[in-house]
């Protein structure tokens, strides 16, 4: 698997992990107040890779887990591309208790709790996704719309990946870290893919981060 | 004057964070970029302040903390870190923080805290 080295100098990589420890950080502060719980993020990792290169990468970096969820969501601005959540099957209903503390799944039919799940999922990953962008985009000086949140099962993955990029992008700026909410023990995959055209912002915004402390 | 050391495995957070200390102070600056370098260069430096990190590949800041405060009770170690939750700031400290300082660096808030810090050390010599 290719990585473009040469597209982010190691200074501007650094810089731009850096930004997403904060941003990330920062993010968790917030939702650890929204849904009153604490949340660990791991060391952001970024990589720079083909299209084509994306879905091989992101079932390396899952590997062992084999039935997921996954929710996506668009963002643009400057600063542009595609927030992926990957949950292993049912940690979507280890969080169900997250939005309604009192209920019991007990009196909860199977396919109502389905729905329930695929609901928590959206609506969790929706906050999580939303903060991480956000704050990266605020520190990077820029401004983001967002598209709704969609839920895709375990088969629509490969297809939905593949269909996320224009045919004129090439390569795509790879987000990855792992957060955990310890009180459910439940995990998730955020991967932030940024389309390749934001390159030159990217580098100029980060560039302009570095110069406040010269 | 004041012996420095800054512990983040990112390059650019420990520019940004050296970026915010006045150059004309005279202070003793060092770095390390990972958590046992960091542990190596207190026990020979013995810094008078130390900022550091909690998110870092091969230790955890809090690790850190712990032992370091626990060999050397006295030291001055301010957490910065853009993890603020509460359950951190808490844990943070229980294990003997100076203070907990949100990333990005603000220079204002950095120079405050040093010579906060500066006054403490100096009493201490009193």
């Amino acid at each position: 698997m290719s990585e473009h080295v040469n597209a982010l100098s190691p200074l501007e990589k650094d810089a731009l992990q850096e930004i997403m420890n904060i941003s990330f950080g920062q993010a968790a502060a917030g939702l650890s107040e929204v849904i009153n719980m604490h949340v660990t993020l791991t060391v952001p990792r970024i990589t720079v890779l083909r299209i084509d290169e994306i879905y091989p990468y992101i079932q390396a970096e899952i590997s062992g887990v084999d039935d997921i969820s996954m929710i996506r969501q668009f963002f643009s601005g400057k600063f542009s591309g595609s927030s992926i959540l990957i949950f292993p099957h049912g940690e979507g209903k280890k969080l169900l208790k997250l939005f309604d503390e009192n209920m019991e799944l007990s009196s909860v039919s199977a396919s109502e709790i389905d729905v329930l799940e695929k609901e928590t999922l959206i609506e969790i990953s929706n906050i999580i996704m939303c903060a991480c962008v956000s704050k990266i985009a605020d520190m990077l000086g820029d401004v983001v719309h967002y598209s709704p949140p969609r839920y895709y099962s375990q088969d629509q993955i490969e297809t939905t990946l593949k269909e996320a990029f224009s045919e004129d992008e090439i390569f795509a700026i790879f987000f990855k870290t792992v957060f955990h909410f310890k009180v459910f023990d439940a995990s998730g995959f955020l991967f932030l893919i940024s389309n390749y055209s934001t390159l030159e912002w990217l580098k100029n915004a980060i560039e302009n981060y570095l110069n406040q402390y010269a | 004057m004041a012996k420095i050391l800054i512990i983040d495995d990112s390059i650019v957070a420990r520019m940004s964070v050296k970026g915010c200390i006045p150059k004309d102070c005279g202070h003793e600056l060092a770095e390390a970029g990972d958590g046992a370098a960091a542990l190596e260069l207190f026990r020979s430096m013995r810094p008078d302040i130390t900022f550091l990190d909690l998110t870092m590949p091969d230790r955890h800041g809090l690790e850190i903390l712990e032992e370091l405060h626990r060999d050397f009770p006295e030291s001055i170690i301010i957490i910065l870190s853009a993890d603020t939750q509460k359950q951190t700031r808490v844990k943070a400290e229980q294990l003997g923080a100076f203070s907990m300082i949100k990333k990005p660096p603000v220079k204002e808030l950095i120079q405050s805290e040093i010579v906060r810090a500066l006054a403490i050390v100096e009493g201490r010599h009193e």
